[in-house]
């Protein structure tokens, strides 16, 4: 009897620690694995979802962005893009400078911040953390990210002490035609690789 | 008889335990985002500016460090809550985020949307009704309401912080005796 009632709770167990760890797996919360969303939205490798923020997203969807985007905006205030490839789909790196070039998005204001993977700024001088359309302009431009120092701050993303970062590009206030039609109506910056420091001898 | 009830336990455990996890990560998540804040010297029923988003001083995840963010930590529990926030001369908006992480409420402080205001009361009582001011009725009593506006430059923080005096976050019975 005691030995049918341990094996029924060793049974149990395992079944709690099965379900415990796949719910986690499956919201991203251990072992790297990104929820596969039904709202993702995905234009020349700039990868948001739609439904960051709101109510009616999926259970592994909430714990995620609960772990990653905390107090995140739904899609009517910001949307969020990242990109963590350059124009030839290789992962950014620092020992690498890239040109990022785009337009004015259909929105009221955008941002281009640099985090590393983890998500938090990485290491910078002088506080080139982020680029925006106050320091760019309404129309074309372009910036430049780099380890390197004594770039024009406003122009320049610093990669400087990080490995593999991300860029995010915020949209604040999006057109409505932005949200409807984002593969249409998102102007995508490209990431060109310049130039890589030589590997080490 | 007795391996069929060995692998019903077995996936009964694996369900209930899936399920019961998925549901509380955010609030577990929420509740320590509280708690953190909290030991950083953030009262309750006070909105707080924080310090410009740098590599020092950030604490959640994809901060931005083109907006001044103000956080007021609020408890439902002896009553209703008011939150105000000022208008702005750019994007701004005022976000209230109950318990387990959902935006359920969310203003434009954006000086160019009059029509929106951006006051709120914060209730748990369902037939609660306020003439003057939008509510918003929450399940939890903690939350945390989130001013953000784009200050991109020391400039723009600077009229942030001389505007964020005016932000309200207090008990209702405080504001409308």
């Amino acid at each position: 009897m005691i030995k049918t009632a341990l094996k029924y709770s060793l049974f149990v167990c395992l079944g709690i620690f099965i379900g415990v760890l796949s719910a986690l797996w499956m919201s991203g919360l251990v072992g790297g694995h990104r929820p596969k969303l039904a709202a993702t939205v995905v234009v020349d490798n700039w990868t948001a979802d739609w439904a960051i923020g709101a109510k009616g997203a999926t259970p592994y969807m909430r714990a995620f962005v609960a772990r990653y985007g905390l107090l995140a905006l739904p899609k009517t205030e910001a949307v969020y893009f990242v990109r963590t490839v350059d124009d030839d789909g290789d992962a950014l790196v620092s020992s690498c400078d890239y040109r990022v070039s785009g337009e004015a998005q259909m929105a009221k204001w955008w941002s281009i911040t640099l985090y590393n993977d983890k998500g938090y700024l990485a290491a910078s001088e002088g506080d080139a953390y982020s680029i925006d359309q106050t320091g760019l302009g309404d129309g074309s431009w372009s910036a430049e990210v780099s380890a390197k120092e004594g770039l024009n701050k406003s122009s320049l993303l610093s990669s400087k002490n990080v490995d593999r970062f991300e860029l995010l590009l915020r949209i604040y206030k999006p057109d409505a035609e932005l949200l409807e039609f984002p593969h249409k109506n998102l102007r995508p910056p490209s990431i060109l690789r310049l130039s890589c420091q030589s590997e080490a001898p | 008889m007795k391996k069929l009830i060995a692998i019903s336990l077995f996936v009964v455990a694996i369900i209930t335990a899936h399920v019961l996890t998925l549901r509380s990560v955010p609030s577990v998540i929420m509740t320590k985002a509280i708690a953190a804040m909290g030991k950083r010297g953030i009262p309750e029923y006070k909105f707080v500016l924080s310090e410009p988003v740098t590599l020092e001083t950030q604490t959640i995840v994809r901060s931005s460090p083109d907006l001044a963010y103000s956080i007021c930590l609020f408890d439902l529990s002896n009553g209703p809550v008011f939150v105000s926030g000022a208008k702005w001369h750019g994007y701004g908006s005022l976000t209230i985020f109950d318990g387990v992480t959902d935006a359920v409420y969310i203003a434009s402080l954006d000086a160019a949307d009059t029509n929106i205001s951006g006051s709120v009361v914060l209730t748990m009582d369902d037939k609660f009704i306020s003439k003057e001011h939008p509510v918003a009725i929450l399940n939890k009593p903690k939350g945390i309401a989130l001013i953000r506006r784009l200050a991109p430059s020391t400039a723009l923080f600077e009229r942030v912080q001389t505007l964020s005096e005016l932000d309200l976050c207090s008990p209702l019975s405080a504001t409308h005796k």
